[in-house]
């Protein structure tokens, strides 16, 4: 019995050893949490119970509901067209390519080929929200598009994630009703148990989204789904409620990132062999490129179409090509089913990593809008007060 | 002589002592102040919501710093401007500094352990402030 006391001791004291890198370094804990992850699991090898299983995916589907709940979408629907095809473009052209790479060139099997792909096909709208909050750039008509793409890019993930590797058969058709059904009439119906419960502080509200969140999850796995695949969509259809209940968030963060996701991201971090990815280097830098090739190849002309600046058409192509959560939960995902081996999800995982830091320092260094170039953009749409 | 000047401001000592000099620059070249508080938010961040909780704490905890020295200032017939912004304060002052046009930049510092100097934010907003203000520093 004590052995359950000693693991959870030592999940947990990497998760406060990670808080406290992150709060000295001002770094995401998230990040963090992951290098931690892997230098423990290459060193002490903290076991990975079914408990520790299950609270790492029960982190991963919260932290997807609530990247779901961050859509704005007022900004998707002024800019719907540019937002839909750069988020469009930002993912089918990494996951085509990187796809083909893993089984034209690296001779992967189709769905391993497949994972590499949806892994890389990511970007990571938190990672482009912190910089853009830094340089400013999050209240001009720039930063609220390439944002709103980013969140359709991630869109194009979960649903690949949540569709490419089910067999279609009953019970999936089963969760598909279920969850256009809790699609429907989940915003109504959430906005009026939240005005009966009113904050109570027996948290009536976050065990409700667990509920909704954990029921959705039951059904997308017997269907042959992903969990994060509804929440996710959850997570978009709430977000206007859950945007307007700031203190709602503030709990519901607090208790995911306490318990739940560090659990999954130090997971995700001890399952990379790192012995694996110091013999395979280069293709962590085929994939590395596979991923911002597509994405530069395909972003780039968008921009030109839509008349970006070379500048801001740089910027925006660098900033979608970041990626994090999405990459490592689709790596995950691929191990967790046996579709890919774990010297694969090593390397995947080394190159999502890489992706997050890479092309937002080059970003900030080289290509940073600066002056009139932050609010030229779109002036015709009303500029920074239309938006 | 200096028309805007901007103050890096996190109301430490060496912030305290730099903010004196800056009243008493303004004061002989009649001078404006922009006060600059600089709230540190997670890089990589893996939720929105948690740099927004990061910019409230920063606000939270700078508001009032960044009030108070402004009201002083003011007080002293001083022409005086406050902000708070996010991110990594080296940048951020260079930024700030750039969009309001300001000549010269002052900021605080103190001393600290070798360890400390080595790999403290402080020495690297510092330096890399140094390296590429656009003006006086």
């Amino acid at each position: 019995m004590e052995q359950l006391w000693w693991t959870a001791l030592t999940w947990i004291g990497l998760a406060l050893v990670s808080s406290l890198v992150s709060l000295k370094i001002g770094i995401s804990v998230a990040l963090i949490e992951l290098v931690f992850g892997i230098l423990a699991g290459n060193s002490i090898r903290p076991p990975i119970t079914e408990w520790v299983n299950f609270l790492a995916s029960f982190g991963a589907v919260i932290l997807t509901f609530l990247a779901g709940a961050e859509l704005e979408s007022q900004t998707v629907k002024k800019f719907w067209k540019e937002s839909l095809l750069l988020g469009l473009i930002g993912f089918f052209a990494p996951f085509g390519v990187s796809w083909f790479v893993a089984q034209a060139i690296l001779q992967w099997d189709l769905r391993a080929a497949q994972i590499a792909g949806l892994a890389l096909s990511t970007t990571s709208v938190a990672v482009v929200y912190a910089v853009m909050v830094e340089t400013g750039l999050n209240e001009t008509p720039i930063g609220k598009l390439i944002l709103a793409a980013c969140f359709v890019n991630d869109l194009g993930t979960v649903i690949a994630l949540g569709l490419l590797f089910t067999s279609f058969g009953f019970w999936f058709w089963a969760f598909v009703v279920v969850a256009a059904a809790a699609l429907l009439f989940l915003p109504q119906f959430t906005r009026f148990y939240l005005r009966q419960v009113n904050a109570h502080p027996s948290e009536p509200e976050v065990k409700y989204l667990y509920l909704i969140l954990l029921f959705l999850a039951y059904f997308a796995v017997k269907g042959g789904s992903e969990g994060v695949l509804p929440a996710y969509l959850v997570g978009m259809v709430l977000a206007d409620s859950f945007l307007a209940n700031k203190e709602l968030i503030r709990r519901m963060r607090a208790s995911t990132f306490a318990l739940l996701t560090p659990f999954y991201f130090l997971k995700a971090g001890s399952l990379v062999n790192l012995t694996a990815v110091f013999s395979s280097m280069g293709l962590v830098v085929v994939f590395f490129l596979s991923k911002s090739v597509a994405k530069f190849l395909g972003l780039y002309p968008a921009g030109v179409l839509f008349k970006f600046t070379t500048k801001v058409n740089f910027y925006t192509t660098m900033m979608m090509s970041t990626g994090l959560t999405f990459g490592t939960i689709s790596a995950l995902y691929g191990l967790t089913n046996g579709i890919i081996s774990r010297e694969q999800y090593s390397v995947l995982v080394v190159v999502v990593i890489l992706t997050a830091i890479i092309p937002t320092l080059i970003a900030q260094s080289f290509f940073e809008p600066k002056g009139r170039e932050r609010e030229i953009l779109f002036a015709g749409k009303g500029g920074r007060e239309g938006v | 002589m200096f028309k805007k000047v901007l103050v890096a401001y996190d109301g430490s000592d060496g912030a305290r002592l730099a903010l004196g000099k800056a009243a008493d620059i303004g004061r002989v070249a009649g001078a404006e102040l922009h006060i600059l508080a600089v709230g540190r938010i997670p890089e990589y961040a893996e939720t929105v919501s948690e740099v927004e909780e990061a910019k409230e704490q920063a606000t939270s905890f700078y508001s009032k710093i960044v009030e108070i020295a402004g009201r002083d200032l003011n007080q002293k017939g001083l022409r005086v401007a406050t902000r708070i912004e996010f991110g990594k304060p080296g940048d951020v002052i260079l930024r700030i500094a750039e969009e309001t046009g300001a000549d010269l930049i002052i900021l605080g510092t103190k001393p600290h352990s070798p360890f400390e100097e080595g790999f403290s934010e402080r020495r690297w907003t510092k330096s890399s402030t140094t390296r590429t203000a656009p003006c006086w520093l």
